[in-house]
């Protein structure tokens, strides 16, 4: 599980006290740097789990709310497909989740190679001569 | 919790009142004050109202979206302001990339004497803040309009 | 329906883990070579699609690289916006092969109908060999 040093809270804090909108505290929360921390360092189940407990406590402070939202949106944005949060839980939960959906882009990659006749096709380059060259192939196909 | 807010043509506008401040956020208040050691800290925290019921609101509520906002600004006929001819009294909307309206001040000094106008803002449910245009946390956004009401 | 924002070709297009954040380096604008056929080692597209909120989630798609309407390279591949406005889509070739200069043009099609397309120039740089071979001798004729 992700350790959270006393500088991280503190920064945690500071954003949900300054926040005025669901954007803004979407924003600074990013600026922080921890949530790809918590993703790094944690497992989607670890995550969940942790959101869950912090948000079925009624009285939150601030440091909690920070990590209650900061959980949120390392789920909501989670490259392995983590199981989606009650955003509700928290009161601007719904927003962040809809600026998520809104402002961020699913992306694909995708690696053509050529075949095993990469190193002859740069010989016959080299020859100048003209000849019929097989078109790549695709070697690896990476999704995420 | 939330009061009556009404645009000059009678258009409902969200607001919500908070009341509680905990010891540890009138901890974390002063914190701030360090952050922004040119920035003058106007009043004490509050979480009754944001920016936006700062400088919409008369310090009643808060205004949280953007909607709303947009709402005052057409209805009341709010109109930008180019910067070189910014005047006290004349409001500052500071947006983010993608156009969300995440903070709001008042101006309250400009001239030749200045570099950037000085603005009155509140910041989250710290206090009110008079700071330089620019000397202000980041999370509101880079971008900034200024605001008259063509009344 | 769906439509592009953007698309380019580039040396490479690369995607931080971190952030999400894409950065282009070295976008391609010309190619030349002094003998063909000429081997682009690695060459990436991107494009970056948007649709609205009504629209499917997913295109099937086609992306294809021509040299003056003669295709070097076909791939199929599936856009899928998986539940976001905005799609990015990178394609990395390792080995392109371009037989002769000509118009190199990187398209993606999506359900034969959209296209996102970028094309530069291939041509063919001059060697010191052939302006020797192309300035005529000013020598007179030895009779």
């Amino acid at each position: 599980m992700t350790k959270l040093t006393r500088e991280d809270l503190r920064s945690l804090a500071r954003v949900v006290i300054l926040a005025n909108t669901a954007p803004s505290l979407y924003r600074g929360l990013l600026d922080t740097q921890i949530i790809p921390l918590l993703k790094r360092g944690s497992s989607v189940a670890e995550l969940s789990n942790y959101y869950d407990r912090v948000t079925s406590r009624a009285k939150r402070t601030e440091i909690e709310l920070g990590i209650a939202y900061a959980l949120l949106i390392a789920l909501l944005t989670h490259e392995d497909g983590a199981p989606t949060p009650d955003s509700a839980r928290l009161k601007w939960g719904p927003a962040i989740a809809e600026l998520i959906t809104r402002s961020t882009a699913a992306t694909q990659s995708i690696v053509i190679t050529d075949g095993p006749r990469a190193a002859s096709v740069t010989q016959e380059q080299s020859a100048s001569s003209r000849s019929s060259l097989p078109p790549p192939q695709v070697g690896i196909v990476l999704v995420d | 919790m939330s009061i009556r807010l009404e645009t000059s043509a009678r258009t409902g506008i969200d607001n919500h009142q908070e009341t509680e401040l905990s010891a540890f956020h009138l901890n974390w208040s002063r914190d701030i004050g360090r952050q922004h050691p040119a920035a003058k800290p106007r009043t004490a925290p509050s979480a009754k109202y944001n920016c936006h019921g700062l400088t919409f609101a008369s310090r009643r509520t808060s205004i949280e979206k953007s909607a709303g906002i947009r709402a005052i600004l057409s209805d009341d006929t709010y109109e930008e302001v180019a910067l070189k001819d910014v005047l006290p009294g004349d409001i500052v909307i500071y947006r983010s990339e993608t156009g969300d309206l995440n903070h709001s001040g008042v101006v309250v000094e400009c001239g030749n004497h200045l570099v950037v106008p000085i603005v009155c803002s509140k910041w989250g449910s710290a206090g009110e803040f008079v700071h330089g245009l620019n000397d202000r946390p980041s999370l509101y956004g880079p971008q900034f309009v200024f605001y008259r009401c063509r009344r | 329906m769906i439509r592009p924002l953007l698309c380019v070709a580039a040396e490479s297009v690369v995607r931080d883990t971190t952030s999400g954040s894409i950065s282009v380096f070295n976008i391609l604008e010309s190619v030349s070579g002094a003998g063909f056929p000429l081997l682009i080692q690695k060459a990436a597209f991107l494009a970056v699609w948007e649709r609205s909120s009504e629209d499917p989630q997913s295109y099937e798609a086609r992306f294809a690289v021509t040299l003056a309407g003669t295709e070097l390279l076909r791939q199929s591949v599936s856009v899928n916006f998986r539940d976001k406005i905005r799609n990015r889509t990178l394609l990395t070739v390792n080995g392109l092969v371009v037989p002769q200069p000509g118009k190199l043009t990187f398209s993606l099609t999506v359900s034969d109908e959209v296209v996102a397309s970028y094309a530069i120039d291939v041509t063919a740089t001059v060697t010191a060999t052939d302006e020797a071979d192309a300035i005529p001798s000013l020598a007179p004729p030895v009779a």
